[in-house]
């Protein structure tokens, strides 16, 4: 068996227990089955506390009315936190599965598991449709608004619309990609587990229902796509931009969602990591998937500067009296504190740190480089969604400015409660999950038996990988 | 006639592609007979027809209908309250193009998720010829479809190809399990 820096790579493992005889995936659904530790069980119910405890947060968050808006900043800030982390972890799984990457193999179930994560997204979401003011209030909008005529609520409907759209493909991808797993679980039980008969429902693995598997994974996952993309449109126009007057930057809903991107990968890296190291994987997950996500968030977060100073050049030299106050709410008046953080965890350390070979690809590099893009990523949101959610919109006549600028709110109780709801609840539903779904994929990487091999090269031995049309 | 179903278990991936060939030979046509696998092998290693799939023409349907119905709610607005913004004619593209991009992909969506649930098959209530082993083994499964009266050839074809074993669906399974007859599973 071959040894690099002592680890062992995931492909080589696989292949040399299959030629072992072993039948494969044996382990992995063992591993799956098992009774699960003291450790996930506790992180399970603190979770479940923390989600209760952050649904309170929202119901006392509605008690306290929609009328004033800086009170709802964090909770606007935490929604927009699960969307631009939590759901753009998948795409990791869409994108290496179109790029049919066969690194991917071990970590492609977990990726698609953080589609649960879209119901958080939509129980935090609804109340903020009551946060947002109709088009009444006069302000900038992409949408068409007549009194009487047309209806004040567009991006409301539209949003939600994308947003229902956004879970649903979620959800649906998630399902289909697991179901050949369920139907291995179903036959292992022998028929006895019914929640597995249930979920895999018709599954016999013909040559028909494969091809239908490839087309509409590939199908769903470009869509899947179109809608993170839409969804965070309106996330950035219409509960952003349209907020804060004189902001008119075409780059920001695309800079949004690459920050989901972004923040996926890092959630995506950290999930493995833990997979790898208290989850009982070690023997599937290998350098090769911390090193290949190491890679993807390197790129990414250099992607990062290009978004951020592309979008200051359009403020910086335009000037106008407008924009010069975007930039001083945004960047350099009160936040200015939040955004060198932003940009120091985000942009920097991520930079910085996985451009070192010993840090990018190893083990313990890029899950610490992610909780650093988290951290920032928060901020980030915090900066743009505080901040508007924060701010008196009311002009100067006199100076065509903004009559104040909102400073940086602190969190009271409730903020609190909401925050932390939102980040565990996403978490407790993907604990949970967990134990219903394969967190590695059995027969993904049962496919990968078919197409990888060690074949002897001169005086080495490689690893021969087909991909089949 | 009603047709049965046979199902032949190979270890051997030439085995089962042998198999069908045989299948062939004996005029049992591309539609009557079906491999499973635990694993997606790729497309003709048994030599077996490729599936007509028509997963593609589901996105494309729920894109038109999407289309249809974003144009009918953009212009019927837009004709039934005439208004005039920024001095552009009252049915101009580019304020539209939001409405269709979202309610095609939208509805593309809806469409593509009914059609995968009838691309599986679902909800299929009767499994036929199945075997267990076929998931959790790495058995090849070939399933033959016919009328009872071709089944016994077809289950003799199937263990002259090396079939390990052969299994009759369970239509026929209850049938006999109601006449007191045991399990038909041979081998």
């Amino acid at each position: 068996m071959k040894k690099i820096k002592n680890n062992l790579i995931f492909t080589e493992r696989v292949i040399e227990r299959s030629l072992g005889k072993v039948p494969v995936n044996k382990e992995l659904i063992n591993i799956h089955n098992r009774k699960r530790g003291n450790t996930f069980n506790s992180f399970l119910y603190i979770t479940a506390f923390l989600s209760v405890f952050g649904i309170i947060g929202i119901i006392l968050r509605i008690m306290n009315g929609f009328d004033d808006m800086s009170a709802w900043s964090y909770y606007v800030t935490a929604c927009m936190f699960i969307f631009t982390t939590f759901m753009g972890a998948p795409m990791v799984s869409m994108a290496t599965k179109v790029a049919r990457g066969n690194w991917r193999r071990p970590i492609s179930r977990m990726s698609e598991i953080f589609c649960i994560s879209g119901i958080a997204g939509l129980i935090f979401f609804t109340p903020i449709l009551w946060v947002l003011p109709s088009l009444e209030d006069g302000r900038k909008t992409l949408w068409f608004f007549d009194p009487g005529k047309v209806p004040a609520y567009s991006p409301h409907i539209w949003s939600t619309l994308a947003l229902l759209g956004f879970v649903l493909t979620a959800l649906t991808l998630l399902w289909l990609n697991a179901r050949p797993d369920f139907a291995i679980l179903r036959d292992k039980s022998k028929g006895k587990s019914k929640i597995y008969s249930f979920l895999a429902y018709g599954w016999v693995g013909s040559t028909h229902q494969w091809g239908s598997l490839r087309d509409r994974v590939s199908v769903l996952g470009i869509f899947y796509f179109m809608l993170l993309l839409t969804v965070n449109y309106f996330f950035a126009s219409d509960f952003l931009m349209a907020l804060i007057p004189g902001w008119v930057d075409s780059l920001y809903p695309v800079t949004l969602s690459h920050n989901a991107i972004q923040g996926g990968v890092a959630i995506l890296t950290i999930a493995v990591f833990i997979m790898w190291k208290w989850g009982g994987y070690q023997n599937f997950i290998g350098l090769d998937q911390l090193w290949g996500l190491g890679k993807l968030l390197f790129g990414i977060s250099l992607l990062w500067f290009w978004f951020f100073i592309s979008s200051l050049m359009v403020l910086w030299y335009g000037k106008k009296p407008n924009e010069r106050d975007v930039l001083q709410l945004l960047m350099f008046g009160k936040y200015l504190p939040i955004f060198l953080f932003t940009f120091f965890f985000v942009c920097i350390i991520p930079f910085f740190a996985l451009t070192l070979d010993s840090i990018r690809k190893s083990y313990y590099g890029p899950p610490i480089i992610a909780l650093s893009v988290l951290i920032g990523n928060f901020l980030d949101r915090f900066r743009h969604y505080g901040s508007a959610y924060s701010l008196d919109r009311t002009i100067d006549d006199a100076t065509h400015r903004f009559a104040s600028l909102p400073d940086i709110a602190i969190p009271n109780m409730v903020d609190l409660m909401v925050i932390f709801g939102a980040v565990s609840m996403p978490l407790f539903f993907i604990l949970i999950i967990s134990k219903y779904v394969p967190v590695i994929s059995l027969w993904e990487n049962r496919e990968y038996l078919l197409y990888g091999s060690h074949e002897k090269y001169y005086k080495t031995e490689v690893l021969v990988e087909g991909k089949p049309y | 006639m009603a047709n049965k179903s046979v199902l032949g278990l190979f270890i051997d991936e030439n085995e089962a592609g042998d198999a069908l060939s045989s299948l062939r030979k004996a005029k049992y046509q591309d539609n009557e007979f079906e491999v499973m696998t635990g694993t997606p092998y790729p497309h003709g290693t048994f030599g077996e027809a490729h599936p007509k799939l028509r997963l593609h023409r589901f996105p494309i349907f729920g894109a038109v209908i999407g289309f249809t119905v974003a144009l009918i709610i953009t212009v019927g607005t837009q004709l039934a309250y005439p208004l005039v913004t920024g001095g552009k004619p009252v049915l101009s593209i580019p304020p539209m193009l939001v409405i269709f991009y979202e309610m095609t992909l939208l509805f593309s969506v809806i469409v593509t998720v009914f059609g995968a649930l009838f691309e599986s098959r679902l909800p299929k209530i009767f499994m036929g010829a199945y075997d267990e082993r076929i998931m959790t083994e790495g058995y090849i499964g070939v399933v033959v479809t016919v009328p009872i009266d071709r089944i016994s050839k077809a289950e003799e074809i199937l263990k002259k190809s090396g079939a390990e074993s052969t299994k009759r669906g369970w239509e026929e399974e209850r049938i006999l399990k109601k006449s007191g007859a045991k399990s038909t599973k041979r081998g």
